[in-house]
């Protein structure tokens, strides 16, 4: 197990270096310069004060000089400094960081906590009212777009009943709060954009644990089960249940990469002070050293959720021998 | 064969129901101009953010345009979108699985290993960025989206492809001396096609999606040429004012996307052997 375990880490590397290398590219390779921002506002900019910029910056060298500086100073963990306020990126990501997990971890606990039950009651109950139900529902979570949801339940509950608040992680009013309204307050900012950025998953993963269900309920182990006289109860939840659930496991790891790119486009919606929202602002302001770090965890983030989850994988399924 | 698929498809629901919207809606998008009662461009300053009436179906947005003629034609950019960014993403995915599994070993080794890494970064990440570093336009959005949606279909086409070069007729075809071009192309295609259909209509859907949050985000389509995703963004600024410049181009976007969802659901019914009928 062990040698598997690190075998997959070192598997990681390769892809984390091919992803940062992409991004790399793109981001040398598109037109602009980071300079234009600070000097083509400024008439007063001479053509050698930006020259100064540029190799103040190391940007006067060719792309895969640079980049192999920056990965030179990943190995010691030093993402640079932002080229907007000159503060570390490492120290931004990592402000952010928390808000982000919170929010995924918090959208992954809902989509399981719901899909799997959903999943397999649907799969007992096939063709029943509540399966129908259930189809027209994951057709819906696959079409909807899930910002207009936002936009929607952010009119709904925000505005028209003002329940629920509609940006933001904390109140104004944070600081005169007790321990328990502070943790209230969190909850309550969380309430939508978990909800939101779990939906499509939530969809996702009931399809998902249904179609694994009404594979397993259709093996001749569950009919000898039956046939033996065990109560329906203990068919369900001891045969089927155990082996429906593994290859559901390895959807954990898939929902990754749609979860993070999400947090991209639901943390500005809701200006949820995460690592998603700074990526967006720091794509827009082409501030390269911050969309590189912010690149790079997410990359690194999706690819030890895959990790886990095939760990995961090779635990609970005695079949898969990991070699 | 495909008079099989025919037959199942007339009596494929979700297929069907599918298939009568999104007709529905290209003859929307190409008689737009005959259909639309107001020029979705024309200003009425007058009639700024007037809630749905009468004479504004769907209301005005903050600059007094008729939101319902700006929805129709919204319907132009998201169904090119959705076709241009798909078929990109068909000749490229196709061509890298068919090479990959059919010559296997080192290439087929090296275009997976690419696979993987597109498949692991997070997609809406990449496109945000090659769509803010180059201009924000339609062309643009089209070309990322296809350059970005080709992976998962390449890895399809190669499944597909190991398969079907171990039966006789590919041998058959090799021992005849044939061009490999031709026998990837003539014989080995025509095999995968089916597959490829089903996930590029259900890729449609999920092109649309992502074209209207990257024209929700200020990123795509850029104003004043009406797209859903830019009328949201008004629906955005206007949260506490206009609630029908939210909900109104979020319906069409739904409905769109859910059509080429049934759509593609239907079709892996039709082409799926295990479903027996005459």
């Amino acid at each position: 197990m062990i040698g598997y375990i690190l075998r997959r880490l070192l598997l990681m590397i390769p892809l984390v270096i091919g992803i940062t290398v992409i991004t790399f590219l793109v981001m040398h390779l598109a037109p602009g310069k980071p300079t234009d921002l600070v000097t083509e506002m400024q008439v007063k900019v001479g053509a050698e004060a930006r020259e100064r910029l540029k190799t103040l910056y190391g940007l006067d060298k060719p792309w895969y000089v640079q980049y192999f500086n920056w990965l030179k100073r990943l190995t010691r963990l030093d993402f640079g400094k932002s080229f907007k306020d000159d503060r570390l990126v490492s120290k931004k990501i990592f402000e952010r960081l928390p808000a982000t997990l919170l929010l995924n971890i918090s959208s992954l606990l809902l989509i399981f906590s719901f899909a799997l039950p959903i999943g397999i009651y649907s799969a007992i109950r096939q063709n029943s009212l509540f399966d129908k139900g259930m189809t027209v529902f994951v057709f819906l979570g696959f079409s909807v777009p899930t910002f207009w949801l936002a936009l929607l339940l952010m009119i709904l509950f925000g505005i028209k009943l003002g329940l629920l608040p509609i940006s933001g992680l904390r109140s104004l009013n944070w600081d005169d709060l007790s321990f328990l309204g502070r943790t209230w307050d969190i909850v309550k900012h969380l309430i939508l954009p978990v909800f939101i950025s779990g939906f499509t998953g939530l969809a996702g993963l009931s399809r998902y644990s249904r179609a694994s269900m009404l594979e397993v309920i259709h093996q001749d182990y569950i009919r000898t089960a039956r046939a033996k006289g065990l109560p329906e109860k203990q068919v369900i939840f001891k045969h089927a249940l155990r082996n429906a659930l593994i290859p559901v496991v390895t959807i954990l790891g898939l929902s990754l990469p749609d979860l993070i790119g999400g947090s991209f486009i639901f943390e500005t919606i809701f200006s949820y002070p995460g690592m998603g929202r700074l990526g967006y602002e720091a794509i827009m302001a082409r501030d390269y050293p911050v969309v590189m770090g912010v690149g790079t965890i997410a990359a690194f983030l999706t690819l030890l959720g895959n990790f886990l989850a095939d760990i995961t994988y090779a635990y609970v399924d005695p079949r898969i021998r990991y070699r | 064969m495909w008079k099989i698929y025919w037959r199942r498809l007339k009596r494929n629901k979700l297929a069907l129901s599918g298939l009568s919207i999104i007709l529905f809606l290209t003859i929307l998008a190409i008689f737009a101009p005959l259909l639309t009662p107001y020029n979705p461009l024309e200003q009425n300053l007058l009639a700024r953010l007037s809630s749905p009436s009468k004479e504004h179906w769907f209301g005005t947005d903050d600059l007094g345009r008729d939101v319902f003629s700006r929805i129709i034609y919204g319907t132009r950019i998201s169904l090119t979108v959705g076709f241009v960014a798909i078929g990109i993403a068909i000749i490229i995915g196709t061509i890298i699985g068919l090479i990959s599994g059919y010559f296997a070993k080192k290439i087929d080794l090296i275009l997976m290993r690419f696979v993987d890494i597109m498949l692991c970064f997070p997609a809406f990440f990449l496109i945000l960025m090659v769509i803010a570093f180059l201009e924000p336009n339609i062309y643009n959005v089209m070309i990322v989206i296809g350059l970005t949606s080709w992976p998962g279909l390449a890895r399809l086409v190669r499944g597909e492809c190991l398969s079907i070069k171990e039966r006789e007729f590919i041998s058959a075809a090799k021992i005849l001396g044939l061009s490999t071009i031709r026998i990837l192309f003539v014989h080995i295609l025509p095999n995968v096609l089916a597959p490829v259909l089903v996930s590029a209509t259900l890729g449609v859907g999920s092109a649309i999606l992502i074209e209207s949050g990257l024209s929700f985000l200020g990123l795509g389509v850029q104003p004043p040429t009406p797209s859903w995703g830019n009328i949201l963004t008004s629906g955005k600024d206007y949260i506490y004012l206009a609630w029908w410049l939210s909900v109104f181009p979020g319906l069409a976007i739904l409905i769109t996307v859910l059509a080429y969802n049934l759509l593609g659901e239907g079709l892996r019914d039709i082409f799926d052997p295990r479903t027996f009928e005459g």
